[in-house]
């Protein structure tokens, strides 16, 4: 079966057991770069926001009920996503692995366990980070930050789109002999691979770093949400309006830049209606900003692998237009 | 006797004084209205009374004493309307009267005065329609509903009847009136002097942060020796000549003309 079903998994390479803990990597690199442009689609909702505050804050429920509660819920998401992506993933790779390790129900289950958490660990890190980002935009920017966040969501949404690209590229370079020495630490997903690898037992040594570093960070993510979250209901509770006085200075600021790029009112009159045609909601400006995303990725994908002196893929192209259709 | 007391309410927003100083007292039975301009600090005191925002100095007092003592039985003796709600688009009206009312702990009776509210405000057919859907004065009834669904002790209404249709607004002065002598305590926020005129047993106007008159509309009036608000709220509030204003207004319009 494992020779029917994994080349659909994973296209690009033919199944290898030895380096199972590649094609984790592999997999993980495309679960991350999905769950990244998922959350970002949902940026809106996912820290707290002035709704939240008005509808919640005057009832009788303490803030720690409304913390837990959205807390669960973001988990709940994170992990019904990750369920979904690892649900057929994790008993092929249970199976996989078994075959090698120990031909029981006990590998099986242990690996396909493995493989299970370390995409919900590594969703977990991409889901906060862009929580954390998010919160960070809504800290600073209070209700401006919707409109300026954006122009940060269309980046994030070009490297998860490059990230998609690269993967096969990324992946083939990695070797355990490398990772052994440290080489690959600075690559996020790695750690991520070194929860599977030390949940299955397989390299803990090799992994021991990485499995680490996935650990601390999604601690440190997590801490971020907390202290951002404390931020955002004590401002609140304070009043956060003094930032819409900044906000207004700041506008003021910005008209006087604009006289000098446009000295005609009739020019300033076109920017303004080209601006609000483009920027009229927030899922307006999204889409505008995921159109101009895409050939963006698409070049920064290209000017990637041109640098790795490789040509582009055509298991990218298939995998980005099936992804960006569907979406 | 159930006493609402603001002492000495400060409220800074940076460099911004939005209140400096405001107290009053509210008792049971009275429509306390409050009267000023926008950016008077109406709705400053509002969130305060609310419990949305904590005073820079001063302090709300129920019945002698300071609601953030207990704030979750204070918050569950009011009723609060802000100026502008946001509220959750994807619920529809009956889903968030519900909401809101499962966290004020009342369970199933929620359901059923949920709806009885959304019928007898209009909303009837509508009440099952995502409030994306809604209009403004739609929204404002469910707002409106979503304050009087507990049977509050306590009614923070900031300019509640923005929005709504004729019909309503009716309603809503009547629905004022019986509540107060229901005795329960009624804030009532409003730039609509006429309203206040009406409603109100007692007006406080504020400008920048302070108050300038605390008296009984029919008292107010005789003591400014006017026949109406309007003309107290000229006298106290008002700095420019509102006609001399229009006229100038016209004189650009047909400055205008070519």
């Amino acid at each position: 079966m494992k020779y029917v079903v994994a080349p659909l998994l994973l296209p690009y390479r033919a199944w290898a057991m030895d380096t199972s803990w590649r094609e984790n990597f592999y997999f993980l690199g495309l679960c991350g770069a999905i769950m990244g442009i998922v959350s970002l689609l949902h940026w809106r909702e996912l820290f707290l926001s002035r709704r939240d505050a008005q509808n919640l804050s005057y009832l009788p429920i303490s803030s720690l009920s409304i913390f837990l509660a959205k807390s669960l819920s973001l988990l709940g998401f994170v992990g019904l996503f990750s369920f979904s992506m690892a649900i057929f993933s994790s008993p092929l790779f249970g199976l996989g692995r078994a075959k090698v390790y120990g031909n029981s129900l006990w590998f099986f289950l242990k690996f396909s366990f493995a493989h299970g958490a370390s995409v919900f660990a590594l969703n977990l890190f991409v889901f906060l980070s862009v929580l954390s980002l998010s919160g960070f935009f809504t800290l600073m920017l209070g209700k401006n930050s919707s409109r300026f966040a954006v122009y940060f969501q269309s980046g994030l949404l070009i490297f998860f789109l490059s990230v998609l690209g690269i993967m096969d590229r990324l992946a083939a370079g990695l070797s355990l002999e490398g990772v052994r020495e440290g080489r690959f630490l600075k690559i996020p997903l790695l750690w991520f691979t070194g929860v599977y690898e030390t949940i299955s037992g397989i390299n803990p040594k090799a992994f021991h770093r990485p499995f680490f570093l996935a650990i601390t960070s999604l601690v440190f993510l997590f801490a971020i949400f907390i202290a951002e979250y404390w931020i955002f209901y004590a401002l609140q509770i304070k009043g956060k309006s003094a930032g819409d006085y900044k906000a207004k200075e700041k506008k003021e600021a910005f008209s006087g830049i604009l006289r000098v790029f446009f000295p005609r009112p009739l020019q300033r009159a076109v920017y303004q209606f080209v601006k609000n045609v483009f920027a009229s909601s927030p899922r307006h400006r999204l889409l505008f900003f995921a159109y101009v995303s895409v050939p963006v990725g698409l070049f920064s994908v290209k000017i990637a692998r041109l640098l790795y002196h490789r040509s582009f893929s055509h298991i990218f192209l298939f995998q980005f237009m099936h992804l960006f259709f569907s979406w | 006797m159930i006493e609402l007391k603001a002492e000495g309410l400060v409220k800074n927003y940076g460099p911004v004084k939005a209140l400096r100083g405001v107290s009053f007292t509210a008792r049971e039975g009275e429509i306390v209205g409050l009267l000023g301009p926008n950016g008077a600090g109406k709705t400053t005191t509002m969130r305060i009374l609310a419990s949305l925002l904590k005073p820079s100095e001063g302090r709300v007092l129920l019945n002698g004493r300071e609601i953030w003592e207990d704030i979750y039985s204070y918050r569950n003796s009011i009723g609060y309307v802000p100026e502008n709600a946001e509220l959750y688009p994807h619920m529809s009206g009956y889903e968030y009267l519900v909401f809101v009312g499962r966290l004020r702990g009342m369970g199933q009776e929620s359901k059923t005065r949920a709806k009885e509210l959304l019928y007898l405000l209009g909303l009837g057919e509508k009440m099952h329609l995502p409030i994306s859907s809604y209009s403004k004065g739609m929204k404002q009834k469910v707002l409106i509903s979503s304050a009087l669904l507990h049977n509050p002790q306590i009614l923070l209404l900031d300019e509640p009847l923005s929005g709504l249709d004729s019909f309503t607004v009716l309603v809503m002065k009547a629905l004022l009136k019986l509540l107060s002598r229901e005795g329960k305590i009624l804030l009532y926020a409003s730039h609509i002097l006429e309203v206040v005129e009406k409603i109100c047993s007692r007006v406080i106007i504020i400008n920048r942060g302070l108050i300038l008159a605390d008296e009984g509309v029919a008292r107010l009036k005789e003591l400014r020796h006017h026949e109406s608000l309007e003309g107290v709220f000229k006298e106290l509030v008002v700095e420019e000549n509102p006609y001399r204003v229009a006229e100038e207004i016209l004189g650009v319009l047909k400055g205008g003309e070519t």
